[in-house]
């Protein structure tokens, strides 16, 4: 603990830690420094001069955002002298902002105005010249006019810690402006539209572009909820002017978002969106009313139960679905038609390393949480993670920039490449490999494996397995392993281990697990990131297979939840997704809720095949998805921000949805209610806390099981890596694109689609195999695996290595062709020209 | 054309130097202060400015020197005051009378036509792009050829008059 520092400001004395700044510790005495480049959470530059204050013996004037505090300093921070300077930085400033207050977007929250006003300015004393520069807005997002700009760095600084890094101050002196290299547009230049820049800019210089024109801050009210996009569930702040979202902003304005939580929220209330049933008549998706549609699935369910037994239904939840959508979900599954046949899209995302790894970390408490990635001293990043958890990325950066080793394994030159100490380009399928390879190091290294870890189960069969792995081709070089290994291994240091847990195998999760294990990080070391946001919540509601609500076996905790709910819930164990649709199953009647098994489930044409096998088939969903339109019911689903409800993040925390919009639909606990009392009986639900509440009592804060400890084992790790493929032939491999995402629509509805390059549709190929193959960028080609074929266009990509190709995770036509083992592949693929 | 170089010029170039070589544009008062700086003294070569100019641009540099980040923007300005300290005369002249007791800021120059010398080849007319000089082209055996005239107020200093006469009859003040 830094030891305190007493100092005067304004005549006030105050103590402070070690290390404040002036400026801070004004605040900490509640003294307001007017600063403009200086941005909370952001390095300070002392570039503004606006918060210049007098020390006493110290000649001039003095920065406060750079100063450091000392003992017995005493400060004054408005005298005369002071307030001359301010006025005159502000008068400069507005020399050359020719901008329209009248008209100006930012105009309320604009700090030039606001000090212009509370220093007095009633006329600028210099002329005002217009800088002229052209306004960029080319792209759908963002607007950039730096006629507006006041120089003060703010979005290069964020820019640089959390964002793509492309912007920075050029040209010199009286010339300086801010641009991206070679003042190429924001598309162009690589930009992917995080919106960090416009959420620090300080004026009008970067604004939203979809909310140009709708009102201003004193119009607005703000309502608190978490982005449904990926497993961080960032918080942010939705701004409405009645019921129209203007813009979405965070907390704190450095606080990072990415495109889509900052941008891609029209889908909500986009045109596509269904409002009323389809039921399927003569063929044809026709419209129907609430009490139609209930009633047709009804009797079907009803009959269906009858005629083959309860083994016969089933339901799908999707990994978006809120924690008491999906508790509401399973319970009328099991309680009401008595069948455990209900699982989630969690299922083919990693569940199995969840589960791992709740045992192995003692719950959510173990995981390593964004804060503890921002702190580490070591980071083992691992795969694409960066690109389905955004977020963490300024983690990883912060870090690094402190000073933190970053270790990257993965084949794609992405953007931890420029940051990370050692890369292994593990070729895709062969990671786990590598991470064995490393652990074995580490066990040569100490050569005495301290006895301790000998003790964790299964300490013999992994240190077989590491011998097994040894000699496996991972096309990564010894030395480099070595000095992977060598970083982790670094006892002092805080290690953590940063991947998406869908975003690898089962294999390379486990031995990522293992080296955590080995070097004694057990717990607040391994981050599991996830790409969609309530994979947790859905698990842990008991929407999947395996486990009632609070990850209770079903075996054991039917007795239980019959006793809770009043209702008799069965025993026998259910089937997975992949065992309800597989070609053998007993089901007849699925029920899928917010989930799109045709696009999301790898091997989609036989999903469809089987689906299509189904007497009934009814889709719950915001829009009408591939599965809904092969449905004999479609019914509308009320969105996360018309309902409220909670999910449990990547982390393990509650996340709050706010109550955004209102409703369009009935929500989900509604019509499951409706559901029953035409199926003749009742879950008697009035509200949706009131089910929050119910999940909260029999699954103590959502499942998040307090207080296990951890119970650390060896996961057994197949050693060989992938299979050598013939010559020239390609390993396809999804992979997350900026803003890949489960759920197609959401992106599409919200325009994040045109920022992608062919709109999200496309393969991406190495530059040797794109000559080797005859094949140009924008070219149509076929895609054909073992499993199915598809045409797209080629995008050559640098990033990639030879023998390679990449398309985009979670799209459709990527998971139409992987095999029903692997949505992570690597599978064979043939490119052929068209 | 005298050698000597007027005071404004120098503190000018001076300047100029400074923001062509060194300001970098990273603090807000240096970078946004400069164009004010730099056009006020090219309007005091142009006889353009007034005598509020001069105080505003003392005040400007004075407050540049309290809050500039390094001492290369504070030094600039410091060394303009300096001059405008040193040579206010040579100032207020150029705002004033726009005059430049040195004669060395072209816009300022005042040019008259040497009678002894004219020949009345109205060439100078010709070329002035103001129309600020009258006289008729000499005609032999007249009695009423007057030299030309250069008309102060319509005059904009550009010199081309100068230029094209062959006598060396037109002349700097």
């Amino acid at each position: 603990m830094a030891s305190s520092v007493t100092l005067t400001i304004d005549g006030k004395e105050i103590s402070v830690p070690e290390g404040t700044t002036v400026l801070h510790a004004a605040k900490a005495a509640g003294i307001v420094i007017p600063h403009l480049c200086y941005c909370s959470g952001l390095k300070a530059t002392g570039a503004c001069r606006l918060c210049v204050v007098e020390i006493e013996k110290v000649r001039g004037l003095v920065v406060s955002c750079v100063r450091k505090v000392a003992p017995g300093m005493v400060v004054r921070t408005s005298t005369e002298q002071i307030l001359e300077a301010r006025r005159f930085i502000i008068e400069l400033l507005l020399s050359r902002h020719p901008g329209l207050c009248l008209s100006c977007d930012k105009s309320g929250v604009c700090k030039l105005q606001r000090y212009a006003y509370e220093l007095g300015i009633e006329r600028p004393s210099y002329p005002v010249r217009d800088p002229g520069y052209p306004v960029d807005d080319a792209n759908p997002f963002i607007v950039r006019n730096y006629n507006l700009c006041i120089v003060c760095g703010r979005c290069i600084r964020v820019c640089r810690g959390q964002g793509s890094d492309i912007l920075d101050f050029v040209k010199r002196g009286i010339e300086t402006k801010v641009a991206t290299a070679l003042d190429k547009p924001l598309q162009e230049a690589g930009c992917d539209f995080c919106g960090s820049c416009v959420g620090v800019c300080p004026t009008g210089a970067l604004l939203e572009k979809k909310g140009r024109g709708k009102g201003r801050e004193w119009e607005l009210r703000a309502v608190e909820s978490h982005c449904g996009y990926c497993g961080s569930a960032c918080k942010l702040l939705y701004n409405l002017k009645g019921d129209d979202v203007v813009k979405v902003a965070t907390e704190r304005p450095a606080d990072y978002l990415c495109a889509r939580g900052r941008f891609g929220y029209s889908h909500i209330d986009g045109a596509a969106r269904l409002e009323t049933p389809l039921v399927r008549k003569n063929g044809e998706l026709a419209p129907a009313s609430w009490d139609e549609a209930l009633e047709f699935v009804a009797g079907r369910l009803k009959g269906i139960k009858e005629n083959y037994g309860p083994q016969a239904v089933g339901g799908i939840a999707g990994a978006l679905a809120t924690n008491e959508t999906a508790y509401v979900f399973q319970k009328f599954i099991r309680a009401g038609l008595q069948s455990n046949n209900v699982d989630s899209g969690v299922r083919f995302s990693g569940l199995e390393l969840l589960q791992k790894l709740e045992a192995v970390v003692g719950g959510t408490k173990g995981y390593a949480a964004l804060n503890d990635v921002g702190a580490a001293g070591v980071i083992l990043v691992v795969g694409d993670v960066w690109r389905r958890v955004p977020a963490v990325w300024g983690r990883i950066k912060q870090a690094a920039d402190r000073g933190a080793k970053v270790v990257y394994i993965g084949f794609y030159a992405g953007r931890p490449v420029k940051i990370a100490k050692v890369w292994l380009r593990a070729l895709p399928g062969s990671e786990h490999v590598v991470l064995q390879q490393m652990a074995q190091v580490v066990v040569r290294k100490e050569g005495n494996v301290k006895a301790e870890k000998e003790q964790i189960t299964g300490f013999n069969r992994f240190a077989k397995s590491l011998k097994e792995a040894a000699g496996a081709p991972a096309g990564v070089s010894a030395d480099d392993i070595a000095a992977a290994a060598e970083l982790w291994m670094d006892a002092k240091a805080k290690g953590v281990v940063v991947l998406a847990v869908d975003g690898v195998t089962q294999q390379t999760g486990s031995a990522a697990l293992n080296l955590c294990l080995l070097t004694g990080r057990v717990k607040k070391a391994f981050f599991p990131g996830h790409s969609l946001s309530n994979a947790q919540g859905v698990w842990r509601m008991g929407a999947v297979a395996d486990c009632y609500p609070g990850l209770q076996p079903v075996s054991k905790a039917a007795a239980r939840f019959s006793k809770l709910w009043g209702m008799a819930a069965p025993d026998t164990p259910g089937l997975a997704a992949d065992e309800m649709l597989a070609q053998d199953s007993p089901l007849k009647a699925l029920y899928v809720l917010q989930e799109d098994p045709v696009v999301s489930f790898p091997g989609g044409a036989r999903v469809a095949a089987r689906l299509n096998d189904l007497q009934l088939l009814v889709v719950q969903d915001l829009f009408l998805t591939e599965t809904a339109k092969m449905a004999d019911v479609v019914l509308p689903l009320a969105s996360s921000l018309e309902t409220g409800g909670t999910c449990v993040n990547a982390e393990g925390r509650v996340r709050q949805y706010g109550k955004v919009l209102p409703e369009k639909t009935l929500a989900v606990w509604q019509v499951i209610e409706q559901l029953a009392s035409k199926m003749n009986f009742s879950l008697s639900y009035v509200s949706c806390r009131q089910v929050g509440e119910e999940a909260r009592a029999v699954a103590p804060n959502f499942g998040i099981t307090p207080g296990t400890s951890p119970r650390p084992a060896f996961q057994p790790v197949n050693g060989s890596g992938a299979k050598a493929e013939d010559a020239g032939s390609l390993r396809l491999v999804p992979f997350a694109s900026r803003f890949g995402f489960y759920n197609d629509h959401w992106i599409k509805n919200s325009g994040l689609d045109d920022l992608l390059p062919y709109q999200g549709d496309f393969v991406a190929i190495a530059p040797e195999d794109a000559d080797r193959l005859g094949l140009a960028e924008g070219a149509p080609v076929s895609v054909s695996t073992a499993y199915g074929q598809t045409g797209t266009v080629v995008q050559v990509d640098p990033g990639l290595p030879a023998g390679v190709v990449i398309m985009p995770a979670f799209a459709a036509k990527t998971n139409m062709l992987l095999g029903p083992d692997g949505p992570n592949g690597p599978v064979a693929a043939a490119l052929t020209k068209l | 054309m005298s050698d000597a170089v007027c005071e404004v010029t120098r503190a000018f170039e001076e300047y100029t130097e400074f923001t062509e070589e060194k300001l970098c544009g990273r603090c807000i008062p240096c970078m946004t202060a400069a164009p004010m700086i730099i056009d006020t003294l090219e309007r005091l070569r142009r006889g353009e400015a007034t005598t509020d100019d001069i105080s505003q641009l003392e005040s400007i540099c004075s407050q540049v020197m309290i809050v500039a980040l390094c001492k290369h923007g504070q030094k600039a300005v410091a060394n303009l005051s300096q001059s405008v300290k040193n040579h206010r005369e040579v100032f207020q002249s150029h705002a004033e009378k726009h005059h430049c007791p040195e004669g060395s800021c072209e816009g300022l120059l005042i040019y008259q036509v040497n009678p002894e010398r004219c020949t009345q080849c109205d060439k100078c007319r010709e070329v002035c792009p103001e129309g600020a000089i009258f006289g008729e082209p000499y005609i032999a055996y007249r009695t009423d050829n007057l030299p030309y005239i250069i008309v102060g107020e319509k005059c904009s200093h550009c010199g081309e008059c100068a230029k094209v006469c062959a006598d060396g009859a037109i002349e700097v003040v």
